[in-house]
Order: structure tokens, then C-alpha cells, then sequence
């Protein structure tokens, strides 16, 4: 029988034992295609992708009505927006940018980055992979649709209740927004357990727990944060929509509800949230201060103590949220420690990775300058975090501008600047091509100077006495000056966000071709082609030591006999990444695509009738056997396989 | 780039595992984890809102009836019997005993559907009514939401079992569904605790 050649696109591959092995590969892993392949692809890379991508979508619309609020303040009773409108854009703002943007796009690094970076061939669960990423795609969509439709959510990012509940909030812009909630909550849980099966089960050969990447360290301790912060806000929130869709009375005190319950389950998740995005990119951080200061991190088991603290420390704080509510003294107390307390892990790894940077060799390309802002902006959204710990300050504090701009300064600088600092040092990774160093460092520095101008002034302005959230204030009040600067700080956010727009467009089109390794950095998705092939690696790396890839010299030792016709790839065990399994991996199917169809309607119909929910689940049977009845359609493609290469029936 | 060479054949290595050896196994326990989380968040719901009240159940509202709970709770203790031998019959790789057991276990499983309707009958407070209605459904319906999606996966390996010829996957599976069951029958004993016989202690 003669050898088919199968259309393998033209690009470097991953270096194989037998390079015959990537045909076969490439036909077992590659996708259906057209529309089709679009809507069942299962692959951790294109699913990663799409995550980004949408988070990016979702980002830009939190720009843009973050861009409407400060032209509205730019001057004393402007009338460019109402109150209502105002209230709207600044809890869509809220909203999206936690639950749309910043907890997801770190979640959809480590969906794209962790299956690579453990030398896996793909994430652990593949077809709960793809259906978190349809429902998180249709909660966001429901959310904007409804929107447009002026039913927007207009109680806050964090809908406070009695304001939230029936009695002040009718119609159905707060159900939208616990609905959303709901989505999003699901979607997280989901890439959290893949995440935890991915890391302990699916690492390569010798990639001990004591070898792991600090990325991957960070996404593992992320994941359990999510498992034990996200089901807090999924119960908040269902209360709420209860209390509002079939007057149960969870948070109604004339009935013996409560609501400060709703304060304690959002805060008990809300605050864990913070962590949950600043972990991820703490592991940005550590590798991109690692390859680029040319030698290994200092202290790796104390920053992986550190991030597993930070995690513990992280369920402790929630209640210094709530210092204005009645909180007993000696809790008070509590929290306050512990709200100081954290900032000792987070301290030992800035030492660390300024150490590192000062015994390597620093190559100051823009990941590692957003590397530096966020050490600068962050440090000082740190400081004022302490001074908000002490319980005296932040009751004079509470609700003003300078919450506003703590907040602000320690997600952009724990948050955004890493991921600016990852989306750069990945994009060859992603795409094949390097970013251009010059308009990076035009992106980098505009950020960093809009950052600041926007936010400093806040402080000074919720020290003078403006609370958020208003939607004028008066020209007497004084307050005109600073908010324009902010407002004008804002400005060159919008163009620093449109330099990075028109790199990513040029890059990704004409960039210049990276390579594999195009920093010479040390972790294992660095070893395979810049894209990866679907498979990632056509053998499995066997991990020598801690350095990755640093540690091999001119071969790479790799392990050989996986099934190449069926989708298989290697389980190792926990500790020691020892190989125990061949693992079978299920196929692309369209079964998790219309069971996110199916459930997202029943959530969106749950917003009108609790009728939505039996029915919903009920009909959720049909994707559901859909999903796991077993088909014939594998073992098929692998006698074909077997036919075309005459290799005889797989063991 | 680098050349590789062969450091260690895996085509060797079994293809099935039971137990934590098996990917899926860990999925089945983020789900556990999450769903006795949210259990326990529930949980710690109905306690922070008994603070409320005076009395618990309040004023002018009963105590919540044992009979068909406690027929439930049998119920649910016995069905740990087909639970436990599809769970042996699937080690030993006996189709015949394991579909037995799985429609045993898929029959008490529905039956316990049925009986929790009757349960939250028994709770003798609507939801609407006070907190104290609102939260003790919210224990019941959190529990019935996570014991229909595992009744859900025990019909559909039962079926699996009856309809087609099962892969060695589907003896993991039975095993896992099984474990994912004694989860269900646990941690309800703990909620059957909290919301029949803890109104009674308190009140």
C-alpha cells in the first residue's frame, strides 16, 4: 500500500525520534475543518486562544465605558451621561473587568500556557475545556446584549444588598447581573479542575513537584483558590436571584434574612479574587525576571512557600471589606493582622526577583520593563492597601476616591502589567512572530504614565471627601483640577491600549519569525515550534533538572511509544512525575458546544421563570449523553491511520 | 533546535487505571470538593440566619416532619449496597453483576429523587415564607441538584452496560460513579442532621 502524504503545514516542527511520527500525529490531533471544526475543536490551544481573545473583547468594552465616565467627570455637572446611564456604565465597568476580563484572562494564559510548560499533549480534560469556554463566551454575550437593551447592571460590581434586592431594584438588570455570575462562576470552576488535573497528572517524566515552573505553581494555587472562593459568590448569587425571582427572603430582614450574609459569601469569594488574579501573574513575573536576567530564580522553594501562603493567607482577609458594617472589635482586630500579614509573602518574592535581577544579567526588552512598572505600581497599591487595613483610616476612607485608586493600582500593577509583560514574551509562542520592541516600549511607557496620572490624583480626591460612584459633582467642591488631570491620564491610557492594538495587528501579520526559543528560556514550551503542532510535542520530554531547558545541552532525552493513531498521551505520577498510564484523550465533538447552548438558555430564562431550572435540567440529559455515549468514530480513524501507514492494529 | 533521543519506552504502560492513578479520578474529586463546598457554604447559610431568630423553627411555624425523611435516609443508606458491588463488580471486570448492580442502584437513586420532593413537603415551611423556609429548602434543593446529575450518569451506565459492549473505560467509570454516590449518601446524613434534626434541638 503506498504511503499517503498527509498535508502537515509548512513550519518547523518540534524535533521527533521518528519524524515520520508527526504525519501520523498531526492527522490523529489536527481538527475537523470549517465550521464544523470550529465549533467541536477540543485542543487546549485553541480553546486558549479564544479565551484570550474574548477577554480582550470584554476589556475593550470595559475601556471604553471607563473612557465615558471620565469624560463625564473631566469637568464639574457635566450632563454627557445621566445618573441612571452613570450608574450602569460603572457597574458594567466593575463587572466586566473582574468577571469578564481580569480572573479569566489569567485563567486563559495558564489554558493555553500550563499543558505546554508541563510537557503535555493536551489539557487534562479537554471536552470540559471547551465547555467552559462557550458558556463564559455566552454569559458575557447575554450580559451585553441585555445591555444594550438598557437593562444593564446598575447596583455596583459587587450589588449590595438591600439596593440589589426586589424592593429597590426592579426590573431585571440586577438578575442579569447575578446571571452572570452564574456563567462565569461555572466557567472558572471548570478550568480550575483542569488546570489541578493537568498539573498533578499529566507532567512529563522527572518534572518533580520540586521542578515545577513558578507559572505553573501559581495556576495550580490559583485553581484551588477558585474551588474554594468561587461556589461562595455562585451561592450569594443564586440567593439573590431567589429573593428576586420567587421571593425567598435569604437577605430581607423584616423576614429574619440578612444582609450582611450577602456581604460575607461575596467577600469570602471577592476578596480571595484579588489573589486569584495577582497569583497568575506572579508567575508571569518569576519567569519573565528568570529568562531574562539569564539565570535561575533566587529562592525557589521560598517563592513557592510564598504563593501557597499567599493563597492560605488570601481566605483570611474578606471581612476588611467590611470594616464599616458592625463587625465585633476583636474580629476587626482579626482581619487587620492578617490584611497586613499578606504583604509579608508577597514581599519575599519582590526581594527575590530583585535579587535575581541583580546577580543575572538583565536584558531589559519589554516584558522586563513591564516587569518593572508592575514592581513600582504595585508596591504603591500595596502601601495604601496597609494603610486600608488599619480599621481607623479606612473608615474615614470607605467608599471615596482613594479606595478607587488602591484598587486600581493594585490590579493594574499586580495584574495588568504582568499579563502586558506575558502577552509580549508569549506572542511568538502564540503566533510564530516577535512583537516589535519599539512600539512596545512606546505601549509600556504611555501605560505606565497613564496609569499613574489617572490614578495618583484619586487619592487626593478621596481624601478630599469625593465618594465614588457619584456622577457630577459641583464646581465648588474643587475637586475640578484633579479630576481633569485623571481624566486626562485616562486619555493616554486609550492611546497606549491603541499602540498595542496596532502592534499586535502588525506583529502578528509581518512580525519577524521568533523560532522556537527566541528569549533562550528554559521551560519546556519553549522546546517545541513556535506555533506548536496540535499535538505540542511529538515525544514526551523526560525533565532533568529544575532549569528546564538549560539543563539538557545539545539532546533532549524524551520518551517514546505512545499511540501516535488515537489521541494518547502520557500520566505520571503526583510527586515524582513518574509515568504510570497511557492515557486515551477524548476527540473533538460538538456535544460540549450544545451543552453550553442548552445550559445558557436555561440560565437566561431563568432570569424570567424558576420554571427555567427543572425544565433546564431535565433537557440537559440529551447533551449530556451526547457527551459521554460512547462512539465508534475513533477507533475508525485509527484503523484508517493504520491502513494508509500498513503499521497493523494499534496494541 | 535540539535533537532528541529515546530515554525510556512507555508503550508498555496500561492504558486503564482505577483509582488516583486515573485522570478522570481527579476530576470526580474537583467536583466533590466544589460541591461540598457550596454544601458547607449552605450550610453555614442556615446557621448564620438561625442567629436571627428567637427560636428555630420561628413563631408559628412547625417542625419539620421525620417519617418520609427518615424512609429517605434509609433509602439512600441501602443504596450504598448496589453502589458497593457495581463498585467490586467493575474491579473484577463482571459485566453481568455490574449492570445488575447499576440499575439496583439507578432505581434507588430515582426513588430518592422522588422522596426528596416528599422531604421538602415535609420541611412543613414554604420557601416564601421566612428566612428559615427560604434557607432549609436551600439545604435540600442545593443536595437534590448534585444527587440528580450522579442518579443522571448511574442510568446512563446502566444503559452503556445493557445496550452496548462496554470499553475498559466504562469499568472506571462504574467505579467513579460509585464513589461519586457514597459522596451523595454522606453528605446528605450530615444535611439531614442540620435540617431535620437540628430545628428539633434548637427549638
Amino acid at each position: 500500500m503506498s504511503v499517503t502524504v498527509l498535508p502537515v503545514p509548512e513550519q518547523d516542527l518540534p524535533p521527533a525520534v521518528d519524524p515520520e511520527d508527526h504525519r501520523r500525529l498531526w492527522r490523529t490531533w489536527e481538527p475537523y475543518k470549517g465550521f464544523y471544526g470550529w465549533i467541536t475543536s477540543v485542543n487546549h490551544k485553541t480553546v486558549g486562544k479564544r479565551y484570550i481573545a474574548t477577554c480582550l473583547v470584554w476589556f475593550l468594552f470595559g475601556g471604553l465605558e471607563a473612557g465615558v465616565m471620565r469624560a463625564q467627570l473631566a469637568r464639574p455637572e457635566s450632563h454627557l451621561v445621566g445618573p441612571d446611564k452613570y450608574n450602569q456604565l460603572f457597574s458594567m465597568h466593575g463587572s466586566t473587568m473582574m468577571f469578564l476580563f481580569a480572573v479569566p484572562i489569567m485563567i486563559a494564559m495558564g489554558l493555553y500556557l500550563v499543558p505546554l510548560m508541563v510537557g503535555a499533549r493536551n489539557i487534562a480534560y479537554p471536552r470540559l475545556n471547551a465547555l467552559g469556554y462557550w458558556i463564559f463566551l455566552f454569559g458575557g454575550s447575554m450580559f451585553y446584549i441585555a445591555f444594550l437593551m438598557n437593562t444593564g447592571a446598575d447596583a455596583g460590581w459587587f450589588a449590595y444588598v438591600p439596593l440589589s434586592g426586589p424592593e429597590y431594584s426592579a426590573g431585571k438588570r440586577v438578575d442579569f447581573w447575578a446571571q452572570l455570575i452564574t456563567f462565569t462562576e461555572i466557567a472558572a470552576l471548570i478550568a480550575a479542575v483542569e488546570i489541578i488535573g493537568t498539573v498533578l497528572k499529566t507532567r512529563a517524566p522527572g518534572m518533580s513537584l520540586n521542578r515545577l515552573p513558578l507559572f505553573v505553581w501559581a495556576q495550580l494555587v490559583t485553581a484551588f483558590m477558585v474551588i474554594f472562593a468561587m461556589p461562595s459568590v455562585a451561592t450569594g448569587s443564586l440567593f439573590l436571584a431567589m429573593d428576586r425571582l420567587v421571593a425567598t427572603h435569604f437577605y430581607n430582614p423584616s423576614n429574619g434574612g440578612d444582609a450582611l450574609l450577602w456581604q460575607h459569601l461575596f467577600w469570602f469569594f471577592g476578596h480571595p479574587e484579588v489573589y486569584i488574579i495577582f497569583i497568575p501573574a506572579l508567575g508571569f513575573v518569576s519567569q519573565i525576571v528568570t529568562t531574562f536576567s539569564r539565570r535561575p530564580i533566587v529562592g525557589y522553594p521560598v517563592m513557592v512557600l510564598a504563593l501557597i501562603t499567599t493563597g492560605f493567607i488570601g481566605f483570611g482577609l474578606w471581612v476588611h471589606h467590611m470594616f464599616a458594617t458592625t463587625v465585633p472589635q476583636m474580629g476587626a482586630g482579626f482581619f487587620t493582622a492578617a490584611s497586613t500579614f499578606i504583604a509579608v509573602p508577597t514581599g519575599v518574592q519582590i526581594f527575590c526577583w530583585i535579587a535575581t535581577i541583580w546577580l543575572g544579567r538583565p536584558v531589559w526588552r519589554t516584558p522586563l520593563l513591564f516587569v518593572g512598572g508592575f514592581l513600582a505600581v504595585f508596591v504603591i497599591g500595596g502601601v495604601t492597601g496597609v494603610m486600608l487595613a488599619s480599621v481607623p483610616f479606612d473608615l474615614q476612607a470607605h467608599d471615596t476616591y482613594f479606595v478607587v485608586a488602591h484598587l486600581h493600582y493594585v490590579l493594574l500593577g499586580g495584574g495588568l502589567f504582568p499579563l502586558f509583560g506575558a502577552f509580549y514574551y508569549w506572542f511568538p509562542k502564540f503566533s510564530g512572530r516577535l512583537m516589535s520592541e519599539r512600539l512596545g516600549k512606546w505601549n509600556f511607557w504611555l501605560l505606565f504614565i497613564g496609569v499613574n496620572v489617572t490614578f495618583f490624583p484619586m487619592h487626593q480626591l478621596g481624601l478630599d471627601g469625593m465618594t465614588r460612584r457619584v456622577y457630577t459633582y459641583l464646581e465648588s467642591s474643587g475637586w475640578g483640577a484633579l479630576n481633569l488631570t485623571a481624566s486626562i491620564g485616562a486619555l493616554i491610557i486609550v492611546i497606549s491600549m491603541a499602540v498595542f492594538v496596532v502592534n499586535l495587528w502588525i506583529s502578528w501579520r509581518h512580525g519577524p519569525l521568533a523560532g522556537a526559543n527566541p528569549w533562550n528560556a528554559d521551560t519546556l514550551e519553549w522546546l517545541t515550534s513556535s506555533p506548536p503542532p496540535p499535538y505540542n510535542f511529538a515525544d514526551t520530554p523526560v525533565v532533568i533538572s529544575r532549569s528546564g531547558l538549560w539543563a539538557y545541552g545539545d539532546e533532549v532525552p524524551v520518551v517514546t511509544g505512545l499511540p501516535t493513531h488515537i489521541p494518547f498521551e502520557l500520566v505520571t505520577t503526583v510527586m515524582d512525575a513518574e509515568p504510570v498510564l497511557q492515557h486515551e484523550h477524548p476527540g473533538p465533538t460538538i456535544a460540549p458546544f450544545v451543552m453550553a447552548v442548552e445550559v445558557s438558555l436555561m440560565l437566561v430564562a431563568g432570569v424570567f421563570t424558576p420554571w427555567a431550572y427543572p425544565i433546564g435540567f431535565a433537557l440537559l440529559a440529551i447533551p449530556w449523553f451526547m457527551w459521554a455515549w460512547p462512539r465508534s468514530g475513533t477507533k475508525e480513524h485509527a484503523e484508517n491511520v493504520d491502513a494508509e501507514y500498513s503499521l497493523g492494529a494499534p496494541a | 533546535m535540539r535533537r532528541v533521543r529515546s530515554a525510556g519506552d512507555v508503550a508498555s504502560l496500561p492504558k486503564h487505571a482505577f483509582g488516583a492513578a486515573a485522570v478522570t479520578w481527579w476530576a470526580m474529586w474537583g467536583l466533590m470538593l466544589i460541591e461540598g463546598i457550596t454544601m458547607v457554604l449552605v450550610s453555614a447559610s442556615y446557621i448564620y440566619i438561625r442567629q436571627n431568630f428567637h427560636e428555630w423553627p420561628p413563631a408559628h411555624t412547625p417542625l419539620p416532619s421525620l417519617g418520609w425523611p427518615i424512609v429517605n435516609l434509609a433509602n439512600m443508606w441501602l443504596s450504598v449496597v448496589p453502589a458497593v458491588w457495581a463498585f467490586r463488580a467493575a474491579r473484577r471486570h463482571d459485566t453481568a453483576a455490574i449492570r445488575t448492580a447499576l440499575w439496583i442502584q439507578s432505581a434507588m437513586g430515582v426513588l430518592a429523587m422522588v422522596l426528596r420532593y416528599v422531604e421538602l413537603q415535609s420541611l412543613n415551611v414554604r420557601w416564601d415564607t421566612n428566612a428559615y423556609g427560604s434557607v432549609a429548602w436551600a439545604v435540600l434543593v442545593t443536595h437534590g441538584v448534585v444527587m440528580v446529575t450522579d442518579v443522571m450518569d448511574s442510568i446512563g451506565l446502566a444503559l452503556l452496560f445493557t445496550i452496548e459492549e462496554p470499553e475498559e473505560k466504562h469499568f472506571v467509570d462504574t467505579c467513579e460513579n460509585s464513589q461519586f454516590w457514597y459522596f451523595i449518601v454522606a453528605s446528605w446524613t450530615l444535611l439531614f442532621v442540620l435540617a431535620y434534626l437540628y430545628p428539633r434541638w434548637t427549638s
